[in-house]
């Protein structure tokens, strides 16, 4: 190797690069969010037999608990997951939290698009993904760990270790996204800025106008930017817009071949741990988005020959499967994205599936 | 192989070390076989067309160099002539066959679709080995390639797919001379790199979330059009400019210094400034490949300095829109740039004649160009004239208050992330200031400081390259 000047130049400058990457590490995360401990105890306070929904924001844009609750005369009812869950956190959920807080659902209903059921390295990567999974672990995930080393390659491996390295990213996407919409919060509504300097100085609880605009805002961009409120003439606005695929990808096929997924997948320890807990689920594949989006998907009987599949899997253990692109009527509720809809398509859709689940005979 | 992906990372650090246990020679085979395994790695099918633009350059620059007149000008000719026909058979064939089935229209093959891939980088490579045929023909190289050393120019990996367009007398010699291992040079190109990530994927990404979600919206008001053409400059300039700032510093570590591209373009003062800070090698190799001899051609076929000036600079701008793509608005973005350069001197001159030393504040001056700017990008973006017609006649004053708290938000966003760039110059002011022995631990701080941002803040919506599809 040839040196310019001296060993100890180099060392001071190997020493300086490394402090750039080496600093974060040193950063642990924190966080406050819940933690499965609570969670057990808040879902072990539930009176007996509560209706408990999983999915991710797609269910959290359709069913309303508290009405569905109405509608079922009474009976409590809970969404466990929030946005980005997947099957992966179902699996720690329904293990670590329903079945271990000892509750006895009248019903477990699990929303699921397309493949997801299958998917166990779906959303599994980005921090708030990891934190989901960590905060609904526990110590020896022995199942869980050996199906991801089952579907793990090395650049997966690479990128796990680059989460043990740098904890501070699980708990820091919070503060990056809390910055910046109370940046925008400030130019928008600048006459709430007494309050934030109030809040910046204080520990009290979060200011309730504030929280309040603060939605609203929130509320209006997404209402004003959501697909429903696209350029017509979007199909030749340029590099911005999500073109149709035209060519069907044969990875995204072969992942819809049910017999080769599914033992790589999370679903049969669902369905065991569910048998053995003598708890009846639903699994509820909802309907896909309309095709104005253009998510690409399979071929339609690729699509068809799964959901068979997969229905007569669940039935022959004793669970439920419902197809909701069979049922009618469900067309005339309006998307926000794909898969989430219009905030004010969720009470008619609370009620279209209740009505479903006691005309099916599920409740 | 895309700079944003880990495999790059990996790629690097697989590569850099045993690169300095070996001598020029081999390091030179080797910087070529990465360079090719890096493009094919994209498409292996990119190669071929790599190596035949290679082959064809070098052979003619060969031919060239020992050719006297008037030969030389036949083959240069010749050698730029097959070069632009190989980018126009790959970057504008549709367009072309669409005007020859309009000019000689024939029913069995008129609307016939020819899926053909563009080489990624095509068009910055096509123009350095332009640039260098010419520089051959003006005897401007100074130093004598092999093809080895020639192949390396061309297809050096960190700059290859989105520039520097590189200029072979300050690129060649690197190749010729002996590279001597500098731990600064790694600690540079590792600052740069940094700060080229941060500007991607933190800048970059997270505003082409605001500005591409904008760009669809129906029927936007003035506040809200103007908030995403805002996000829209701060993500073309963190996207294209970080990129730079990777490829500096990747060349950084393999011993080779690339040119500078961006100078803190939204503190430009006019439309000339602007373009001495913005892309800035593209810039310079219009102005010496075709505006100068067209100014010269110009003058010597008329006296009117106008018809010179206005000529040159209409047809040098048309053309800088064309090299970014075929459309309207491409043709429409370089008439923009080129009258807005016109209306500039002519207004200038026509001030200073009036009030000699009159100058505009540069606060004034610096929002204004911007402006110019954003309104640029809207002729970039908008393909459709219709509805570019119908935006630039928004006003301010049509807009509901919701629209307005909309945009005042997304513009907040958008402002947020781009407030490193603003503040980038003032941080490089400062650091000139600093005693040379605090310049390091500085230096290493704000790249710390980056690192750490870029794990915190990055998009969960990354994105490719803007420059890649050029």
């Amino acid at each position: 190797m040839i040196f310019q000047g001296t060993l100890s130049r180099f060392f001071l400058m190997l020493a300086l690069v490394l402090a750039i990457f080496l600093f974060p590490a040193a950063l642990s995360r924190s966080t406050s969010l819940t933690q499965l401990e609570s969670a057990q105890k808040q879902l072990s306070a539930m009176p007996a037999s509560p209706y408990l929904f999983l999915g991710n924001c797609a269910l959290d844009g359709r069913i309303d608990p508290n009405l569905f609750s109405q509608l079922a005369g009474g009976v409590p009812t809970r969404i466990l997951t929030q946005d980005g869950d997947m099957s992966v956190v179902w699996y720690l959920i329904l293990k670590n939290l329903i079945i271990s807080s000892g509750v006895r659902p009248r019903q477990i209903y699990l929303f699921f698009e397309q493949n997801d059921l299958t998917l166990p390295m779906e959303r599994i990567t980005l921090p708030r993904e990891r934190l989901r999974i960590a905060n609904f672990s526990v110590e020896n995930e022995l199942i869980l760990q050996q199906i991801l080393i089952k579907n793990r390659n090395f650049m997966d491996k690479v990128g796990e270790w680059l989460y043990t390295l740098y904890p501070v990213q699980l708990a820091s996407q919070y503060v990056a996204d809390a910055a910046v919409h109370h940046f925008g919060m400030l130019v928008a509504q600048p006459e709430l800025g007494p309050l934030y300097l109030q809040k910046m100085f204080s520990s009290e609880e979060p200011n309730l106008l504030m929280e309040a605009q603060s939605r609203k805002v929130r509320q209006m961009v997404n209402h004003r930017l959501s697909p429903e409120f696209r350029r017509r003439d979007s199909d030749n606005a340029g590099q911005f817009i999500e073109q149709p695929s035209v060519v069907v990808d044969p990875a995204l096929v072969a992942s819809f071949d049910f017999a080769k997924q599914l033992p790589k997948s999370v679903l049969p320890e669902i369905i065991r741990m569910a048998e053995e807990a003598g708890l009846h689920m639903v699994f509820v594949h909802f309907e896909p988005p309309p095709s104005i989006f253009h998510v690409p998907g399979p071929p339609p009987e690729v699509l068809a020959t799964y959901k068979r599949d997969l229905s007569a899997y669940v039935r022959q253990h004793g669970m439920d499967f419902i197809d909701m692109t069979d049922v009618p009527g469900v067309e005339k509720f309006r998307h926000r994205s794909y898969y989430v809809l219009m905030p004010e398509e969720r009470p008619g859709y609370t009620r279209f599936f209740a009505n479903l689940v006691a005309a099916k005979n599920l409740n | 192989m895309s700079f944003q992906s880990i495999d790059y990372i990996l790629f690097l650090l697989a590569v850099v070390p045993v690169y300095w246990m070996l001598g020029l020679r081999v390091q030179n085979v080797m910087l070529l076989l990465v360079s090719y395994f890096f493009y094919g790695y994209l498409h292996p099918w990119f190669l071929v067309v790599i190596v035949t633009s290679t082959l064809f350059t070098y052979g003619f620059g060969t031919v060239i160099a020992k050719a006297v007149k008037p030969k030389r000008k036949y083959f240069l000719v010749a050698g730029v002539t097959g070069n632009l026909l190989m980018l126009a058979f790959f970057k504008y064939h549709e367009q072309l066959l669409s005007l020859w089935w309009a000019i000689a229209p024939r029913q069995e093959t008129n609307g016939v679709v020819f899926n053909i891939l563009l080489p990624m980088g095509l068009s910055f490579f096509t123009f350095q080995n332009i640039g260098y045929l010419i520089d051959l023909h003006r005897k401007r190289i100074t130093s004598k390639a092999n093809l080895l050393e020639f192949a390396i120019f061309v297809a050096f990996f960190p700059k290859l797919i989105a520039g520097p367009i590189e200029r072979a007398n300050a690129f060649l010699p690197q190749t010729i001379n002996e590279r001597r291992f500098s731990p600064e040079g790694v600690r540079d190109g590792v600052y740069l790199m940094v700060l080229g990530f941060f500007k991607k994927l933190v800048i970059a990404d997270n505003t082409a979330v605001i500005a591409g979600k904008i760009s669809l919206a129906a029927e936007p008001d003035f506040y809200l059009l103007w908030a995403g053409l805002f996000a829209m400059a701060v993500q073309y300039y963190a996207d294209f400019s970080g990129y730079t700032d990777i490829a500096r510093g990747s060349a950084r570590l393999f011993g080779f210094k690339l040119s500078q591209n961006f100078n803190h373009p939204f503190f430009a003062v006019n439309p000339a400034d602007f373009w001495n800070r913005w892309h800035m090698t593209l810039t310079l190799w219009f102005r010496d490949y075709l505006f100068f001899p067209l100014y010269a051609a110009l003058a010597k076929q008329t006296q009117l300095v106008g018809v010179q000036i206005g000529g040159s600079v209409l047809v040098t701008f048309l053309l800088m829109g064309l090299w970014h793509g075929t459309g309207w608005n491409m043709v429409a973005y370089g008439v923009y740039h080129g009258v807005l350069m016109l209306t500039y001197v002519i207004v200038g001159r026509a001030v200073q004649t009036i009030s000699p030393g009159f100058q505009l504040t540069n606060l004034l001056r610096v929002p204004m160009m911007f402006f110019f700017f954003m309104l640029g990008l809207l002729i970039f973006r908008e393909p459709e004239p219709a509805v570019l017609i119908q935006m630039l006649s928004l006003s301010p004053g049509g807009a509901s208050e919701s629209e307005f708290v909309v945009a005042s938000y997304l513009w907040g966003q958008a402002f947020y992330y781009s407030l490193p760039l603003w503040l980038q110059p003032l941080v490089e002011k400062w650091r000139q200031r600093m005693v040379q022995g605090w310049i390091v631990g500085f230096d290493t701080v704000v790249a710390g400081v980056l690192f750490l941002s870029i794990l915190t803040m990055r998009s969960l919506h990354p994105s490719d390259f803007v420059y890649h599809q050029f």
